[in-house]
């Protein structure tokens, strides 16, 4: 099977090539430019404060811990880092390198937030996980972004 | 058909570095399956935040996930002893991709083009030489796939390169100047690489340094053709990755691309013939 005949051979090569081009030439358009084979894009960093909207307040979540009553009214703890386990997004309050770009980490961050939203069913007080990043691209100033989850029941 | 196509498709030649470069792959195929194995020691991906480019319904359980790894390091044995070398390549290439698929943050640029490598090399004759048991035989076969793999390592370095030029921040030193900064600040780096980071932390080299780099990489792209500049590249390639893997992590990108780089050697190489001589045994004369 892997010995092609020489029509396949043309036909494979044609194909592969066709497909890596369309990878590489299409990257851009993908939020974390994967299959692009961009290395080294950047030499940004970002800073992740994460809070909660609770009652249409806003509450810090603290390297990333929070308690909260669940529906029964019993306090409970959570952690950001029992579901997001990435150094880079696990990395709260910290500067860390954006590998891969400050852009491919924060739409991770984004599908993080709503990932850590849809899996703390006990924290019944968060209608909203936030987070307030600082970018600095290629060393330039500080640039802020904030970054919400999807709304979630609060019982 | 055009006469360089077809020149392409049906070109013969030596095969015994095809064998040096499987085992090579082999190799680091071994060390991202035992990453992997490692990893699923501490749990599951699937149980924490993962992103998936597949549907999340195709994304594979922690059972079969559990036995995709073992597969592959199973695979990889294959692959680095010779037997049945060229199906495992294609396996491992396509179970490490679909691994990829399933959860976009453990795409790395080195094991993308690692599992594309293998992918090309399985149509290659790559398990006549460098094997276990080998079979007395002929060590000429179709060199198209090799080829591939070839323009696979220039489409690399046109992507890279390519995207490096297009960015204003690295054709100003921008990017490797904030590289130098922030590398310059990691408690771990030693006292000689600290200078060069000093000297590199200057916007004028950094400038020059990015040039370099943008340069190099677009040349390789080109230069690794040429029976003309081809060792100058093979020599400035392996010294760019050498330098690379000093200053950054980058898993196994660095032995990745020097061992595909052999496929580059012709057989006019003379330390490369000899180097192959003393490690294949000939085929018994009929």
């Amino acid at each position: 099977m892997l010995d092609l005949g020489p029509r396949a051979r043309v036909a494979f090569a044609a194909c592969w090539i066709a497909g890596q081009a369309a990878l590489v030439l299409t990257a851009g358009d993908r939020a974390d430019h994967v299959f692009g084979f961009r290395m080294f894009p950047e030499a940004s960093t970002l800073e992740i404060h994460l809070s909660r909207v609770v009652g249409g307040e806003i509450v810090p979540a603290t390297g990333g811990e929070w308690s909260a009553r669940d529906a029964a009214g019993q306090l409970r703890h959570f952690s950001w880092r029992d579901r997001v386990h990435d150094p880079i997004l696990a990395a709260i309050d910290t500067r860390v390198f954006a590998s891969y770009g400050a852009d491919t980490q924060l739409a991770r961050l984004q599908r993080a937030l709503d990932d850590v939203a849809d899996h703390v069913p006990e924290d019944g007080e968060t209608t909203r996980l936030r987070a307030d990043v600082l970018v600095r691209r290629n060393g330039r100033g500080a640039v802020a972004h904030t970054l919400v989850s999807h709304d979630r029941p609060v019982r | 058909m055009l006469p360089f196509l077809r020149r392409w498709r049906d070109e013969q030649g030596d095969v015994t570095v095809l064998g040096a470069v499987r085992v090579a792959l082999g190799l680091l195929l071994l060390a991202n399956a035992l990453r992997a194995a490692g990893e699923l020691r501490l749990g599951y991906f699937g149980d924490a935040f993962h992103w998936p480019l597949l549907p999340e319904a195709l994304v594979a359980s922690r059972s079969v996930y559990s036995a995709l790894v073992l597969a592959q390091l199973v695979l990889a044995v294959l692959v680095v002893v010779g037997p049945r070398a060229r199906d495992a390549l294609l396996a491992s290439a396509l179970l490490g991709t679909y691994v990829l698929l399933c959860d976009r943050l453990e795409y790395h640029h080195n094991r993308w083009a690692l599992f594309g490598y293998a992918a090309l090399l399985s149509f290659a004759p790559c398990d006549r030489t460098f094997r276990v048991n080998a079979p007395p035989g002929p060590r000429v076969g179709p060199l198209w796939a090799a080829r591939l793999a070839q323009l696979q390592v220039s489409i690399i370095y046109l992507a890279s390169g390519g995207s490096k030029l297009l960015d204003p921040d690295w054709r100003s030193g921008r990017v490797m100047l904030e590289r130098f900064h922030l590398y310059a600040q990691r408690e771990s780096v030693s006292g000689i690489v600290q200078g060069l980071l000093e000297q590199g932390s200057r916007p004028g080299v950094a400038g020059l340094l990015a040039a370099l780099a943008i340069a190099t990489e677009l040349f390789l792209a080109v230069g690794l053709w040429s029976r003309r500049t081809r060792t100058f590249a093979l020599a400035w390639g392996v010294l760019f990755h050498l330098a690379i893997e000093a200053t950054s992590r980058v898993e196994g990108f660095t032995w990745l691309t020097l061992a595909v780089y052999a496929l580059f050697l012709t057989p006019d190489m003379r330390a490369w013939k000899l180097l192959a001589g003393t490690f294949t045994p000939r085929p018994k004369p009929h």
